[in-house]
């Protein structure tokens, strides 16, 4: 990689790095999640501090191997605001990329679900189905996508008043008596709900939420996510 | 290299020093060596003094070589108002800045879950112990805008809330003397959205 200009992007995380440096993780369309030092950025000055997240930017940078440099960064559209308990669900999209997406993997998929993902929380009325579709689309997009229109390792169609436990590697399978304690139990409508991306009714919230979050542990290989352990004190 | 051992030790020393790379390291220990010793050993038990006698207070968490800090100890200070900050430096900007003169808690950084750090970290039960005992009346959260510091100042106002203790939170807009066109969009949104009747 010798240089890329003004590339769509968010930052993720950006941490301290030398004096007066920054090291920072972001997000781009087409070079997927990238490291970066920022030199100067903490100094701020008159524009602020440019590479705060959730904020749309343009960046420049230059450099081989595995941390370029800076060389520019523009505004590309205004930042989305959160306020009070949104703030820990917003650092959740970030830490699940960071946690699942590795450098230099493009994704376009991601940064468009990340983006959309990033508005709807900050509209004025949201629900949890938020992180529910994110989930879903960065999953897929990873190749971990989720079985949720036919059954276990058949053509069988899920049908909308049929109970199912979800198998993580085969999928749905219908006959919820039998299987691991820990596989979660999800009506058909669940299932169909979120292949749609509509979750709308509380029981479709709350069965979509043990679903992705049994799906989800199992990629994290056994370390929990901290933006989770600050949710359950924020509220 | 020089010929001398104890120099390059110097040297070497004098880098931890953020901004001194080694040609300025080199030419500080030049300097007090040629041309004020008296300075290097005042420098030299200062820094002996500092650093094995400054801790930290016990009430509000800022350096301080006393068990209670002079801010915390000044009974001139209203205690019922307490102002939550993220750093020492914040404290000397807030003194030399505002008539404030209530007190302080100095977290020592914000919460910050992508880097692991959250509210055990930051002596915030000795924060919320003093919320609870019903002496503070305001909390005053003035930590940095950024998104770690509104995480953390949410989260101590959640608490606040609990004790029934009113949680303020500082302004931010457009600085003094600024230029509405150079002011960036996310500070601009702020202070339109915070807007206020004149």
């Amino acid at each position: 990689m010798a240089r890329v200009v003004l590339a769509p992007c968010f930052v993720l995380h950006g941490r301290p790095f030398r004096e007066s440096s920054r090291i920072l993780e972001l997000l781009t369309r087409d070079h997927g999640r990238i490291g970066v030092v920022a030199r100067g950025a903490r100094r701020g000055g008159r524009g602020g501090q440019p590479f705060q997240p959730f904020r749309p930017l343009l960046v420049s940078w230059a450099g081989r191997g595995e941390l370029p440099t800076v060389s520019g960064v523009e505004a590309a559209g205004a930042p989305f605001i959160f306020r009070g308990p949104r703030i820990a669900g917003a650092l959740y999209l970030n830490e699940l990329i960071l946690r699942l997406l590795h450098r230099g993997d493009p994704h376009p998929a991601i940064y468009d679900a990340y983006g959309e993902a990033l508005a709807r929380l900050a509209a004025p009325a949201t629900t949890e189905a938020v992180f529910r579709v994110y989930e879903k689309r960065l999953l897929e997009a990873l190749g971990y996508g989720l079985i949720l229109t036919h059954e276990a390792n058949s053509d069988t169609a899920i049908v909308v008043d049929g109970d199912y436990r979800y198998h993580l590697d085969h999928g749905p399978v219908r006959d919820p008596g039998t299987g691991m304690a820990d596989e979660p139990q999800v009506s058909g409508q669940t299932l169909l709900a979120l292949q749609r991306e509509e979750l709308t009714t509380d029981r479709e919230l709350r069965e979509a939420k043990r679903l992705m979050r049994f799906v989800v542990n199992a990629h994290l290989e056994g370390r929990p996510l901290e933006t989770r352990l600050l949710f359950r004190t924020m509220g | 290299m020089s010929g001398s051992p104890l120099l390059d030790r110097l040297v070497e020393a004098l880098r931890c020093l953020p901004g001194v790379g080694p040609k300025s390291a080199q030419r500080m220990s030049y300097y007090l060596l040629q041309h004020n010793r008296e300075g290097g050993r005042r420098l030299a038990s200062a820094l002996a003094a500092a650093m094995d006698h400054i801790g930290h207070c016990s009430v509000c968490r800022t350096l301080s070589e006393q068990e209670v800090c002079t801010l915390c100890s000044d009974p001139r200070r209203d205690g019922a108002l307490l102002c939550v900050v993220e750093s020492p430096a914040d404290v000397a900007a807030i003194e030399q800045a505002t008539d404030f003169r209530g007190r302080y808690f100095v977290l020592m950084g914000h919460l910050s879950p992508l880097d692991g750090i959250g509210p055990e970290d930051l002596g915030l039960d000795r924060l919320e112990a003093r919320l609870a005992d019903g002496s503070i009346r305001e909390i005053i959260l003035a930590t940095n805008p950024t998104v770690e510091g509104e995480a953390t100042a949410h989260y101590i106002s959640e608490y606040a809330r609990e004790c029934g203790v009113r949680a303020t939170r500082i302004a931010h807009g457009v600085p003094m003397g600024g230029e509405l066109e150079y002011v960036d969009s996310g500070t601009l949104s702020h202070a339109f959205s915070g807007r206020q009747e004149v």
